[in-house]
């Protein structure tokens, strides 16, 4: 079980802490006495080493996973483009400069344009003022 | 302002600013590829694409103002942090294009606000850099590595305060909660006629095509 009264949202507003770090502790559900005494009846070790040998033994087998098998035949994604032939210019290093510059020029210049237009719609503070 | 400074080695946090972060632009139709034997070619995306595997390419990026917009358990846990670019107010809102009285600039930082989601208003301050009015521009983000920005702290030029930090938080949620909808559907024939005017283009639907009908 959680302790979340750990995890200090309380300093939220202080903003000093680190939130969301608390100390997770995990309940006793699943814990285990370290001082207990493994107590050994008899006949055990016989069951320990036959069960043992049983697990081994099951995990053998001579049948390919099918599902190892299915994960290497499938991709995740298809690139349906993958069937165009792969088409490129060359270019100087000058000429590479240039266009990749332009790709940054363009960019804003597209924004900026985007900004502008939105500006011309909706309510006009200057008139209501 | 509304800005307070921060320990140089304090953590990483939403609404931290800082400055001159790389920001990358990339074009699907130029694409300038870095060939293994140091020549350089153009092609489109789609070529890279078709091929698959890992290519090497040449792409413009500037350094800019940014503030964190990964929320706090991610900023100190994940691989990456996203920040929003931060913009000179003018060039973020297009009405304050031409706008100069104290009256109509309080329209817009107060008023305006509420409606327009796609930014977050920052008032002047030296002391973080900003001599004019900026603007989180909530469409511009960028994602660089959590533990090389931790070693760039010394980047870090403030964080909201605690008020400020409320109100971006819930505006950064707000922009990405909204939904598409076409805003005139109920409007009657007269409103429509008027919204057209300033909308060209906008399709009516059925109810609205004929008058009194449903």
């Amino acid at each position: 079980m959680n302790d979340a009264t750990a995890v200090r949202y309380d300093e939220r507003l202080g903003r000093e802490g680190f939130f969301g770090s608390g100390n997770w502790t995990f309940g006793d559900a699943t814990s285990v006495d370290a001082n207990r005494k493994l107590i050994l009846l008899p006949g055990t070790l016989k069951r320990i080493a036959g069960l043992t040998l049983v697990l081994a033994v099951s995990s053998l087998t001579s049948v390919v996973d099918p599902w190892t098998e299915q994960r290497l035949e499938r991709s995740p994604v298809t690139v349906a483009a993958g069937l165009r032939p792969f088409a490129k210019r060359r270019v100087s290093a000058a000429e590479a400069r240039r266009i990749v510059l332009d790709i940054l020029y363009r960019t804003e210049e597209r924004r900026q344009q985007a900004v502008r237009e939105e500006a011309t719609h909706g309510i006009d503070w200057e008139e209501i003022a | 302002m509304i800005y307070q400074d921060v320990v140089v080695d304090a953590p990483i946090r939403q609404g931290d600013i800082f400055t001159a972060l790389p920001r990358i632009e990339i074009s699907l139709d130029d694409v300038v590829l870095f060939e293994g034997n140091g020549d350089t070619s153009t092609c489109s995306w789609r070529d890279i694409a078709g091929r698959g595997g890992v290519t090497t390419v040449v792409l413009p990026v500037r350094p800019v103002t940014a503030i964190v917009a990964t929320q706090d358990c991610d900023a100190a846990r994940s691989d990456d942090i996203t920040l929003c670019e931060i913009r000179p107010f003018r060039e973020v809102e297009g009405k304050a294009a031409q706008t100069t009285s104290p009256k109509s600039w309080k329209n817009l930082i107060t008023q305006h606000a509420r409606i327009n989601q796609k930014r977050f208003y920052l008032p002047p301050d030296a002391r973080i850099g900003f001599t004019g009015k900026m603007a989180v521009d909530f469409m511009i983000t960028l994602r660089v590595p959590r533990v090389e920005l931790e070693a760039f702290r010394d980047l870090r030029k403030g964080r909201l305060n605690d008020v400020a930090y409320e109100h971006f938080r819930e505006r950064i949620g707000e922009f990405f909660r909204r939904y598409a909808y076409d805003e005139w559907y109920p409007l009657d024939q007269e409103e429509l006629r008027a919204y057209v005017k300033e909308y060209a283009g906008t399709e009516p639907y059925p109810w609205q095509q004929v008058a009194g009908s449903e």
